[in-house]
Parts: structure tokens; sequence; C-alpha cells
């Protein structure tokens, strides 16, 4: 009787992976943006390709150790076919055995973890390398990307031009990021395309990476970073570089300008800015590192309003942050769609 | 005073003006007041009725009995498990609902049913309470329950630090559950991220209530680790080399070498928050020259070894569990043993695994990468150990075994994905998402799974009678389908690239997996009602149950077992005497199972006393005090603490003498009990009910 119940246990978990594996490949998951196993850029890729590895070295040890653990149970149920000897309790060899092979394995793992971390080295990664060069070693796009209390802000220095909760961006060209945080810490993610970085106050930390295809990619933050996080959104395009220089010039068109001033009430408490987004034709030169000194001096004041979370609803979030809509300029959003031909 | 503080203050009041501001219109806050009044109401009344104040005033309030110490740190944890358990239902429904940007939200909220405040504090209590209110009151009630029974010492070495220990705990326990009605809670997630925890981003009182429940379960914890430390040393009986302490206590040894050294630098860490939200320096701030990274180091460097400090003594349960139950010694037990205080030692150069990320070089992650990795060596060699002593043994499948073998089952699966995690090119693709989540949950489950184990194992021991088998495995099986039901799909949802803490999602296609992790959570719903139930049921029917003899499974094998079931406040009527490793199963080979010593002598014992619970009275009335800023409360608090002290160590008169003859007579008396009980279950079964004994092969 025992044993039927086990085994029902162990149909019944049979049963739920299955659905499981079901419910989560509904849909081509190459299509589904989420579902980080499939990566469209090199940094990406390693990652991926040393997730494959690590999983299938660990299995030398993980297969045998849950087939002894049911095996063994199986075999010497009181009653059951196992000859009992309470005097084995001690063998050299199984201890031998059961240090040194873990021992070798993580021997093996640690060459592939240094191997995978210089690989995708948010500063400096190698994975890149060969793309790099084999797409003629372009000067790398600079992007500056600035979190706010709930914003992001995606300053293209050298083009002196700015987008704030969306981020375009070519293929086939390197882009090296630096990154700050406006007020508590955030984490950038772009998922299937850019590694996770802290993005800090105070702080610049850097990021790269390469796109091979065209699309549109998610990116949010995944350091919690207070009631706005949920709604930390964008959308990432990959654009050919002509559609991208196009997209440039438009922008240089909008009219629109982040100035200090601008990016104070820019970096006030925004939430949920659903998929809206503003261009900026003009960008103050130096706004990212002025934001890291004004920061580190204590100048950014961006208070919280104290609050009893129990009747902090969001009608008054409302009221003091204005939910739902970002202080987008209402310019911005009507400007034209970088490519509508971006998927693959 | 101090600060530039939002919202009123005065002298007299502090900040807690704030709460007239507060409306206490939410259903669910009214809801939880409901279910604690009602169930804190009918605790008093039934005390007050049956006259048991007195009782427990004596008994237990003001105990330094390390057994009945230990049985209520254990209920402490429960409880807040319980409370603990309603948050995760809370959070997991939310998220189903809040799916997608049509879905509807009602009580004041956008999406589902609780504001992103809400549900930010409810996520930071679940976690802070369940690792520091809920396993960590478990397990050390279990140590200080078990661990002297088991190295056969009479008393613990500074039972009134532990009585200290337990009521600063249950200070702590208290503040989270006063949190619950009076103001708010931390938003910033267990780990307190900062900067969010500063004054500027997190102003209320949340954050302040968070510290202070750390700041007192820390120092609870760090007390508690010099008694259990000092009593393995120095009290261990004649014959007991450390090397033949029993598997639990070195569990226990290393798991409080662990907090001994580490939970003084979370004291450190938070005592400094403290000072950047009370005084306004600048520790931990991104301004004026702080360096909030710093705190994340000092956390995590607590932080890890917090997370061996629970699963040591949890991997301690299932290697007592399973010899017992495979009636066979523990495989290895040198090799367990040096795996024990392996897993102890590296569990200190490991902590910044848990922010890869911040942007450190390869090599600063690959150091700590492979620093982590080395703990999956000794936990490997556990696995297989534990396998190998089930070969060759005579499994039986008594619900302490299953809790057990599912523990090995789990941890399998949690090892292997905390290995995925300690590669830095993994993590940078899956660190803060639920895959994260899923793994620590895996691995907590393990504890859990662990735990319960042992509440079935040493019940008998502890109580005299038995947990209903039946419900157990009833209990069993719906906790574990639970934990298929939510975790599987949360790994799936973590390779989908889901967030960690979120109030609101926005992507429909997570939709299906998300309500199968509801139907986990029913099945908890289930499971919890099954263990209430038993434990009902068990005690409705305990003289039917009754334990025979001293050693509940009758394949028992450490020392504990060599004393009366419930043992009397002296453990054991004189010192015993250890001869082997598994001393019990030893004595039960040479037949030298009675539990009559050759004669009985003079025992010391400390007495009771009612400074530990005053002390832990001060210390809670501090702690609500310093969260509302009301100095005066804090100052006369503080005077109250040292005043109790002085009148401590001025007190002489804390201990007395059992003399031989009174031992004996009470001795006598218990064992005519055993004599009884074991000639009236001959009479029902017609034989002496004499436990088999090892080394005689039936096949
Ligand atoms: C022994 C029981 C264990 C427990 C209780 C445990 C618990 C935890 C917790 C609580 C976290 C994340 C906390 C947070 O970010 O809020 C975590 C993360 C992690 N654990 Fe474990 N863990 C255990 C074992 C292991 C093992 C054996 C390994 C590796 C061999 C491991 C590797 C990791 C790694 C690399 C992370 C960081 C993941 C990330 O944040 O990206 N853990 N664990
Ligand atoms: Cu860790």
């Amino acid at each position: 009787m025992k044993t039927t119940t086990i085994q029902r246990g162990i149909a019944a978990l049979a049963l739920a992976m299955l659905v499981l594996a079901l419910a989560g490949c509904s849909g081509s998951p190459v299509q589904d943006p989420f579902w980080f196993l499939h990566p469209n850029g090199p940094i990406a890729r390693a990652s991926i390709f040393y997730l494959i590895v690590d999983v299938l070295l660990l299995l030398i040890v993980i297969v045998p150790a849950t087939a002894l653990v049911i095996w063994t149970f199986f075999r010497y149920r009181k009653g059951g076919k196992g000859r009992y000897d309470p005097t084995y309790n001690h063998s050299v060899i199984v201890e031998v055995v059961v240090w040194g092979v873990p021992l070798l394995l993580v021997v093996v793992l640690s060459y592939f973890s240094y191997q995978g971390a210089r690989d995708v080295a948010p500063f400096n990664p190698q994975a890149l390398k060969s793309a790099v060069a084999k797409s003629g070693n372009k000067k790398p796009l600079r992007i500056d990307v600035i979190s706010t209390d709930w914003q992001w802000l995606f300053i293209y220095p050298d083009e002196g031009i700015a987008m704030s909760n969306r981020l375009v961006v070519p293929t086939g060209r390197k882009i090296s990021m630096n990154l700050t945080s406006a007020t508590v810490t955030n984490d950038f993610y772009v998922l299937k395309l850019v590694n996770q970085i802290y993005m800090m106050p105070g702080m610049r930390t850097k990021q790269h990476f390469f796109v091979e295809r065209t699309g549109t990619y998610q990116g949010f933050s995944t350091e919690f970073s207070g009631p706005g996080f949920s709604w930390m959104n964008y959308k990432v395009l990959a654009v050919t570089p002509g559609k991208f220089e196009d997209w440039v010039q438009r922008a240089r068109q909008s009219g629109n300008q982040m100035n200090w001033q601008d990016f104070e009430k820019f970096a006030q408490p925004t939430i949920n800015t659903g998929d809206r987004w503003s261009l900026y034709s003009q960008v103050q030169p130096n706004l990212f590192s002025k934001l890291i000194h004004e920061v580190k001096a204590g100048d950014m004041n961006i208070v919280w309003p104290a609050r009893l979370s129990e009747n902090m609803t969001t009608h008054e979030f409302d009221r003091k942050f204005g939910t739902g809509s970002a202080n987008s300029d209402k310019n911005g959003t009507t400007a034209d769609h970088p490519s509508q031909s971006n998927s693959d | 005073m101090f600060m530039n503080l939002q919202g009123p203050w005065d002298p007299l009041f502090g900040r807690l003006p704030m709460l007239l501001d507060l409306q206490y219109n939410n259903p669910w806050i009214m809801f939880a007041f409901a279910l604690v009044v009602l169930g804190g109401g009918t605790v008093v009344a039934a005390l007050t009725y049956y006259k048991l104040w007195g009782w427990l005033w004596r008994d237990w309030l003001t105990t330094v009995d390390h057994k009945k110490i230990g049985i209520m740190y254990i209920i402490i944890g429960l409880v807040m498990l319980f409370r603990g358990f309603f948050e995760a239902a809370m959070i997991r429904t939310h998220q189903a609902m809040a799916v997608g940007p049509d879905s509807p939200g009602i009580l004041g909220a956008a999406h589902g049913y609780l504001t992103p405040f809400h549900i930010s504090e409810i996520f930071t209590v679940h976690g802070t309470l369940m690792i520091l209110l809920a396993v960590t009151p478990i397990l050390v009630g279990f140590m200080n329950l078990i661990v002297p029974l088991q190295i056969g010492a009479r008393d613990m070495a500074y039972p009134f630090l532990n009585a200290v220990g337990l009521w600063l705990t249950a200070m702590a326990a208290g503040l989270c559950m006063v949190s619950l009605f009076v103001g708010s809670f931390s938003h910033a997630g267990w780990v307190g991220l900062t900067p969010l925890t500063e004054l500027d981003h997190s102003p209320g009182v949340g954050v302040d209530y968070w510290i202070w429940i750390l700041q007192i379960s820390s120092i609870a914890s760090t007390v508690g680790a010099v008694n259990l430390i000092a009593t393995m040393l120095k009290m261990r009986a004649p014959g007991m080399s450390l090397m033949r302490m029993p598997i639990f206590s070195w569990t226990a040894m290393g798991t409080n070498i662990i907090a001994l050294t580490s939970f003084p630098l979370l004291t450190v860490a938070i005592a400094l928050l403290t000072l950047d939200r009370y005084v306004g320096t600048h520790f931990f701030t991104a301004d004026g020259g702080g360096n909030f990274m710093m705190y994340t180091n000092l956390f995590w460097l607590w932080g890890h070894p917090e997370v061996y400090f629970v699963v040591l003594p949890a991997f301690g349960f299932i290697s007592e569990i399973i010899p017992t139950f495979s009636e066979k010694p523990l495989f290895n037990h040198t090799s367990m043993i040096f795996a024990t205080m392996m897993i102890a030692g590296v569990s200190w150069l490991v902590w910044l695994h848990h922010f890869f990320i911040m942007g450190s070089g390869p090599q600063v992650n690959t150091f700590f990468s492979i620093a982590t990795m080395l703990v999956g060596i000794p936990t490997g060699v556990k696995v297989f150990n534990w396998a190998f002593t089930m070969f060759r043994g005579r499994v039986r499948l008594e619900t302490p075994m299953l809790w057990a073998l599912g523990s090995v089952l789990l941890l399998i699966g949690g090892g292997m994905t905390g290995m995925m995690l300690a590669i830095p090119a993994i993590n940078y693709v899956s660190h803060n998402s639920v895959f994260v989540v899923a793994h620590f949950h895996n691995m907590f489950l393990i504890i859990a799974f662990a735990i319960f184990g042992a509440v079935t194992y040493w019940w008998p021991k502890a109580f005299g009678f038995y947990l209903d088998e039946k419900l157990g495995k009833i209990f069993f099986w719906l906790f574990w389908g639970g934990s298929v039901f939510v975790f599987v799909p949360m790994y799936a949802l973590g390779f989908l690239g889901m967030t960690r803490r979120l109030d609101y999602i926005a992507h429909p296609s997570w939709w299906p997996l998300l309500m199968l992790e509801v139907v986990g959570i029913a099945l908890y719903a289930a499971s919890v009602a099954a263990f209430v139930l038993q434990v009902y049921v068990s005690i409705r029917d305990r003289e039917k149950n009754r334990v025979r003899t001293s050693d509940a499974w009758e394949t028992s094998r450490s020392l504990e077992w060599a004393t009366h079931c419930p043992p009397p406040f002296y453990n054991f009527g004189a010192t015993p005497i250890v001869h082997s490793n598994d001393e019990w199963a030893w004595r039960r080979e040479h037949r030298l199972t009675t539990l009559k010593p050759e004669n009985y002598s003079d025992t010391h014992m400390p007495k009771n006393t009612a400074v530990p619970i005053v002390l832990g009275f001060f210390v809670g009335l501090f702690s609500i005090a310093a969260v509302w800023r009301v100095w005066w409360v804090m100052g006369l608090c503080v005077i109250g603490m040292i005043a109790t002290l002085i009148f401590r160590a001025f007190q002489k008169d804390v201990d007395y003498v059992i003399p031989a003859d009174e031992m004996e007579a009470m001795e006598r008396e218990k064992l005519d009990q055993i004599d009884h009980r074991a000639q009236d279950s001959a009479q029902q079964t017609g034989e002496m009910g004499e436990p088999e004994i090892d080394g005689h092969a039936h096949g």
C-alpha cells in the first residue's frame, strides 16, 4: 500500500512537469520575447552556453545521486529483497568517490566559470570580440542610461539626442553603455539581449552588447526600487544601421530639450508611463556626469512622502505622482515609429 | 528630534500622532486584526477560565529548563510560520490576479487587490519573519530541546542566558505582530535594499520596525549561540569525546559557530543603518560620502552564513532520522562531521554571489563563484552518505522518514539550481528573477521538510505520545504537492524572465503558470489544515498513543532516547556514561537498556527566574518606543534594563540541589510507570515488547 502511494505521487509529479512544460512553451518560444533561453546577441548567447555546459556537467553527479537514493530506498525496504547488514557503515572507497568526483567536477566547473565570467564581463566582455571584428570594427555607439523613480532616460552623447522610456539601437554595431541612477539602485536588463548590471546612484557602471537581428525586445529593471518598480517596462527596438540614422535625424527635429532643470522635473516620482516615450533633440552635454556629482553632493532632493500604506490607494498615487501619464511631451509620443518592419 | 522627519513629532508621543492620519479601512488589515484578536482572546480567556495563569507563570514564563524553552521557541516559530503562510497566499493570489493591463483591481488597487506599498510590505515581512522569526526559532528550539539530551547533560551551560534569548526572540515576534496594525512595515525587501531603506526613500516607520526586529533577534541568536557552544564543549557526558558527539549536535555546533561569528556583523550593519536613520549619519547613503554597497556586503557577510545557519540543523535532523528508520548507523560518520564543518567554514567565503552583477571584474566574481561551488561538495557528500545509510538497511517508511526522504530529494534539486546560480555568466541572466526565489524556497523547503520530520520524530520524546501517522502522511503528501505546484512553475517563470517582487504582471502569457502556483497554495492550505488536525487528534487520543519505553521508535540510536518520554526536568536520573558513537544503539546491543542507574547522586539545578521575561519586556517596550521615536520611554527602558541586570547580579540564590534520595524516589515512580505500561502491552500482544537488536539479521 505504501509503495502505491509513492508511485502515485511520482506519477502525479511527472504529469505536473509535463503540463508545466507545455504551459511554459505555449506558442513558439523564439517569438516569445520572454524566454531567456533564446538569446539574440553574443553576450546573452554566451550565458546560455555556460548554462547548458553547467547543467550537463552537474548531471554527472545529480543523476547518480538521485538514482542511488531512489534505488536504495526501494531495494532496502523492510521486508524487501535487500540483504540487511548493519555493520556496513564505513567504506574508504565510497568516501574517496563521493568526495573526489564532486571535487573534480568543481575543478572543471571552475574553469568554465572563469571563462564565462570573462566572456560576459560587463565592463569588457570577450564574447563580443569576434562579432565586433566581423562587423568591421565600427566605432561603438555610446549610450548613457539613467534610471529615475520610475522612468528611463537613454542619452546618445555623440548624437546629442535622448529618448525616454524606449531604447533604439542599430544592429551590427557594438554598443557601450554607462549606467547610473538618480535615486535608488535599479538593475538594467534586456531579456535575450543584454545581461544584468546594477545601476547605482552616485556611481557609474558599464555594460556592452551587440545586436545581431532586428527586432523588438523587452527591457526592465530587476532590482526592486519602490512602488513604481513593476511598471518600469520599456521596449528596445533594434533596427538596421540605415534606419537608425534616419531615426537619429528625426529625433534631432523633435524640438524637445533635456537640460538639467528639465531632468530634475523628469526625475520626480512617476509611475507607469504606459509605453509612452519622448524624444529629445537637445541634451545638456554633461548631464550624466552632472547627475553623478549632484547625487554624491546630496543635491538630488527626491524625497518620498511618508505614508502608511494601508490607505495608500492608487487614487492617492494619481494625485501625488500622476499615475499613468509620464510627464512626457505629447509631441514626443507622436514621433515616428523608428521602424515598422523589424520583426524577424 | 535629530532628523528632519516628515509628519508630526512631539516630545511626549514621538511620531505616534501619525497614526491619527491612518484609516483602518483596509479589509485585509481588519481581517488579520480580527484573527489575531480572536486567537489571542481565546487563549487569554481559556487561561483565565481554567485558572492557568499561575501555572503558566511558574512553569513556563519564568522557566530556565532548556526543554521548555525549546518548546516555547518552536511554538513561536510555528505561529509565525502560520502567519507567513498567509502572506505567501496573498502574494500568490494577488499576482495571479494582477496580470495584464486589463486585469481588474479592487480595494483601491489598480490591479489585483493590493496596492503597491501594501504588497511590498507583505513580501518584506514574509521574508523577514519566515527566516528570522519562523525557521530560526524552530531550529534554535530543537537545538535547545535535543542537544543537552543528546550529550547527556542535566542542563545547559547558561540557562539564564538561554531564557533571555527566548524572550528577546518573543519580543521580536511581538514587534512583528504589532507592526501589522500599528503603522506600517518596511517595503524594501527582507534584505533591506539600501539606499531604499534610508530616510529619504522610506520616511515612514516601516523600516524602523524591520530594523528593530532584526536587531533584537540578532542579539538573541548571538547569546543563544554562546550558550549552546559552551554547553557542547563543557557539558558532554563522561565518555563522549567530541567525535562521539551525535551528528545532530555536531550540526548544532557548526550552526552556532556560524551564528556566533556572523550575527554580530548583522548587529553592526543594522546599527549603522539605525544611526543613518535616527541621527543623520551617512554610512549607507548615496550622498555625503556614504557607501551603500558596504551595507550590501555587510548584510550578505551575515546573510549567506545565515542560510547555512538554517540548513545545517536540518541536515542534522535528516542525519538522525535516516539511520533510525534504516536500522543502521549513519554511513561514514566522521566524513559527515567533516562535511558539516566544511560547509560552516566555506559559508564565510561566498557572500559576493548575491551581487555578482554589481560590476566587479571577472577575477573577483570567479573567486566567489568557485568558493560557492565548493559548498556543493560536502552537500553532495551528505546526500551520498544518506543513500549509503539506507544501503543494506531495513528501511521503514514511518512519517519522519517520509519527510527526511522528501528533504533529500529536494536537496538534489536545490543544490543543482544553486550550482547554476553560482556561475557568474548564468547569474547575469537569472539574478533577481523568480528563478532565484524558487532556488532559495527549494532550499528552505528542505528545512521545512526536515523540521516537520523532526517534529514527528521527537514529539514522542518531548510529550510521551505519538503524532497520528495517518494524518501525518496526508499532511506530507499535501505539503509535497503544494511544493511541486508552487515551485516548479516558479522555476519555469524564472526562465521566462519574470522578475521577483512584482506588484503587477505586465505579460499575460505568464498567467497559466501563475494559476498553477495558486493551485499549489491551495494544496498548502489543505496541508496546514491537515497538520492542525493531526496535532489535535493526537492530543485527543494521547492515551491510546502513549510511548511504552524510552525509545519511541525502537531503533533510535542516540542518547536522548536513554531517558523517559517526556524527560524529567533533570533530564537523566544519573549522568550517563558513554561508550560509543551511537550510545543508545550500543546499549541496546549489549542489553543495557534499563533506565535504572547503579546509584543516584545529588544534582545541581538552576532556579526559575522572572528576570529574563522582565528584561524582555523592557526590550520590547524600548523597541516600540524606538520605532515611534519616543525618546523618554526609550531612556526609561534602558534604565529598566540596567536595573534588572544589576538586580540579577546581586541575586545569590539562583540554584538548588536535588538530594540523591529525592531523585531516587522521583525516578522510581517513573520506572514503575514504565513497567506497568510494558506489562499492559505484554498482556495485549502476548509478548514483552522487547525492542529488536541491531545486527540480528532476519534474512
Ligand atoms: C543551504 C541552503 C541554502 C539556502 C537556505 C539558500 C538561500 C538562498 C537565498 C535566501 C538566496 C537569495 C536571497 C535574495 O537574493 O534575497 C540565495 C541565493 C543564492 N544561492 Fe542559495 N541557498 C542555499 C544553498 C545554496 C547552495 C548550495 C548554493 C550553491 C552551491 C547556493 C547558491 C546561491 C547563489 C549563487 C545565489 C545568488 C543568486 C542571485 O541572487 O542571483 N545556495 N540562496
Ligand atoms: Cu548565498
